[in-house]
């Protein structure tokens, strides 16, 4: 066991997609301490988003090797569903649509399936209910589009919002957000972004992954890291995020290597 | 076994026979059984009837691949012997377990049919609704309606070789609130033939729910026809659970003949079987009369199963809709015909077709033939089919929520299922085979 002074703690993460031989992160290095909100930001095919999948445990990435650390438990080895009882939540960047399956059922499941892995009895009806309800209300997320399939029809506002709506409901240790903003006009951004901050308490830690300064103005980061060919080229304060703004990644990255 | 030459046959061999070919040890066989059972020929319309189905058999013989219409299923081969056809002793003991129902929470009487013949001391007639009429007749001698002289090879060999019809008769008017559960059993105590024939009508403005189950209890080569004869607005609703052993040959046939302002539909689940062919056939009589066929198939181990619809519009604003959906897992195999004719008369027809197929063994087959014949130019008819894997990305998205892959497959199984379920009326119905469908997907597992 590590000692629980970083609820995420990635040291030397290297992986590639399974079948290719192509390094995407190339020795990551990333702590992240309970309750703080780190933003991780770079350019197109820096390899934000593997890393947000190979946090979670996607089958489709090796992790050739290092190290996963949540809450001083690794990650390695468990199955994506494993690490989701453990407290990782992803938001995904293009929230699947599923057919047939309600977002109430969906999240009936996934908390049943939590708290079973916790020792927890079923929650009931009523009570499930009663958290929805709570939950839903906060995010502007209508009963209709709970009990409609999973993001069918929705537009990218809606999904996003479902997805911070899970997160709200399943209220996980770790949140990784993969490019949240994507999609959003402003006032679906805020909410959003209002939903997130909602959220942030001391035992809860938050990763943001994107592109733009933009989101950072509603979700004010902790911590700004950048990631570059695979690897986090540079650590600061929120500031960061508005110097990147300024001088582009090109010039940014150059400087700091 | 001797040829027409007095020349013994081994089996696989092939005997030539003047006008389609040769003619296969199974086909031998069944020429045999016909001349011992039904010579000699009365003349009656009965048994010319008999006699002209059969000669319409022997002249296309066992379909292979060469028959456009079976040219994914081939019998001719599958066909390799003919099982004896059941014979009075065949009939099981009264009080025969044949397994559970699984329509048993719903209520109505229940028609036991074994090899055939209604068996009085397994069905249950206590809740009997008044309005049905129920009798068993000969059956062949039926004429009127176009679709009742077509056969097809399963139409020909049931006509030439059913003994007993079960008639159910609805008079004008009557709506039957009580279901009619259909038990129809084939097998016994060694692999043998069975022919059922069970006979529909209503009449006009009549009402009525049938609800069947078709099940085997031994190796069985079995032909099954369901004739449904409805009057002006009728509505009729037919689900049949079909459950099959590997050693099952099930060929079955459902043929409607559904009148204006009239309501049709015709639901099949269908599990199992070494060789199933379902036909279902919808012949409409008259103007805004609906047509609905679908159904599920959900298929494991080397299961074969062929579902073949067929919609023939001649008559003015009908809707047809034929919707069905395969769940392939390990070596099973699927097939989907599925036809929409609309003769030049059938103005404003409004028909659709879609079969989806979700294979889950990379040994698994599916395949699929839509046609649309349409000799109208007022109409909107169409058809969509697919088949694919499970989506991957959104059993990603399902495990990335605490959901174990397992759970998570099952889940995006039923929900594939589930859409197709949603086409019984019936919420009862409905929810039995929703919940019958999640054990047998938890079975695979």
């Amino acid at each position: 066991m590590q000692e629980n002074k970083y609820l995420l703690e990635i040291k030397g993460l290297r992986a590639r997609v399974k079948g290719s031989d192509e390094e995407i992160l190339k020795g990551v290095d990333l702590c992240v301490p309970s309750g703080e909100v780190h933003a991780i930001m770079g350019p197109n095919g820096s390899g934000k988003s593997t890393l947000s999948y190979v946090l979670a445990g996607h089958w489709n990435y090796d992790v050739i090797s290092g190290e996963i650390y949540l809450d001083g438990e690794s990650l390695l080895g468990s199955l994506p569903d494993e690490r989701a009882a453990k407290g990782l939540f992803l938001a995904f960047q293009y929230p699947v649509e599923i057919p047939g399956v309600t977002t109430l059922a969906l999240l009936r499941q996934s908390l049943n399936m939590q708290r079973k892995a916790g020792g927890k009895a079923e929650l009931s009806i009523p009570d499930f209910k009663k958290i929805v309800d709570e939950k839903s209300k906060k995010l502007n997320v209508s009963g209709a589009m709970l009990r409609r399939p999973v993001n069918v029809g929705f537009s990218g506002g809606e999904k996003k919002r479902n997805e911070i709506m899970q997160m709200a409901v399943l209220e996980p240790k770790l949140c990784i957000l993969d490019e949240t903003d994507s999609g959003l006009d402003i006032d679906a951004l805020k909410l959003v972004a209002d939903g997130v901050n909602a959220l942030r308490s001391p035992d809860r830690s938050m990763i943001l992954i994107t592109h733009y300064q933009r989101l950072l103005d509603y979700i004010v980061p902790d911590k700004v890291h950048i990631l570059s060919a695979g690897r986090i080229v540079c650590n600061g304060g929120k500031d960061l995020a508005l110097d990147l703004e300024n001088h582009g990644y090109s010039g940014f990255i150059k400087a700091s290597v | 076994m001797v040829d027409v030459l007095g020349k013994s046959v081994r089996k696989g061999e092939t005997v030539p026979l003047e006008g389609r070919g040769a003619m296969t040890k199974a086909e031998f066989a069944l020429r045999s059984q016909f001349e011992t059972l039904f010579f000699p020929s009365l003349e009656s319309a009965e048994t010319s009837k008999r006699h002209l189905a059969f000669d319409r058999f022997s002249r296309s013989g066992l379909p292979g691949r060469n028959v456009e219409s079976w040219c994914y299923t081939d019998l001719r081969r599958a066909m390799s012997e003919a099982y004896a056809p059941a014979k009075a002793e065949d009939a099981l003991a009264p009080g025969f377990d044949y397994g559970p129902d699984i329509f048993g929470s719903l209520p109505g009487p229940r028609l036991v049919i074994v090899n055939g013949f209604l068996h009085r001391d397994l069905s249950d007639l206590s809740q009997w609704p008044a309005g049905v009429e129920m009798s068993c007749e000969s059956g062949v001698g039926r004429t009127g309606k176009p679709h009742f002289e077509s056969g097809g090879v399963i139409g020909d060999l049931n006509m030439a070789f059913a003994e007993e019809e079960l008639v159910l008769r609805v008079q004008g008017g009557n709506d039957i609130a009580l279901p009619l559960h259909l038990i129809v059993i084939s097998g016994g105590e060694r692999p043998l033939a069975a022919h059922s024939r069970v006979h529909i009508d209503l009449g006009d403005g009549a009402k009525l729910r049938v609800i069947e189950t078709c099940l085997n209890v031994s190796a069985i080569q079995a032909t099954h026809v369901l004739d449904y004869d409805g009057g002006k607005g009728a509505h009729f609703d037919h689900v049949r659970l079909q459950n099959l052993s590997d050693d099952a040959q099930f060929l079955s046939v459902v043929k409607a003949g559904i009148a204006s302002d009239s309501h049709f539909s015709s639901f099949l689940f269908a599990i199992g079987g070494a060789l199933a062919r379902s036909e279902t056939e919808m012949h409409f009589y008259g103007e805004n009369a609906r047509g609905y066929a679908s159904g599920v198939a959900l298929l494991s181990g080397k299961a074969f199963c062929d579902i073949s619809v067929s919609a023939y519009h001649s008559f003015p604003r009908c809707v047809s809709r034929e919707s069905h959906k395969f769940v392939l897992d390990d070596e099973a195999h699927g097939v989907f015909h599925g036809h929409i004719l609309v003769h030049p008369q059938a103005q404003e027809t409004d028909g659709k077709q879609s079969s989806h197929a979700l294979l889950l063994s990379e040994r698994s087959e599916m395949n699929i033939k839509p046609e649309l014949e349409i000799y109208a130019d007022d109409v909107q008819c169409g058809h969509g089919s697919t088949s694919g894997r499970l989506d991957e990305v959104a059993l990603f998205y399902l495990c990335a929520r605490g959901i174990s892959e397992d759970d998570a497959k099952s889940m995006l199984v039923l929900a594939f299922v589930g859409e197709v379920l949603e086409e019984i009326a019936d919420e009862d119905v409905r929810s039995v085979l929703s919940d019958y469908a999640r054990i047998q997907l938890s079975k695979a597992d």
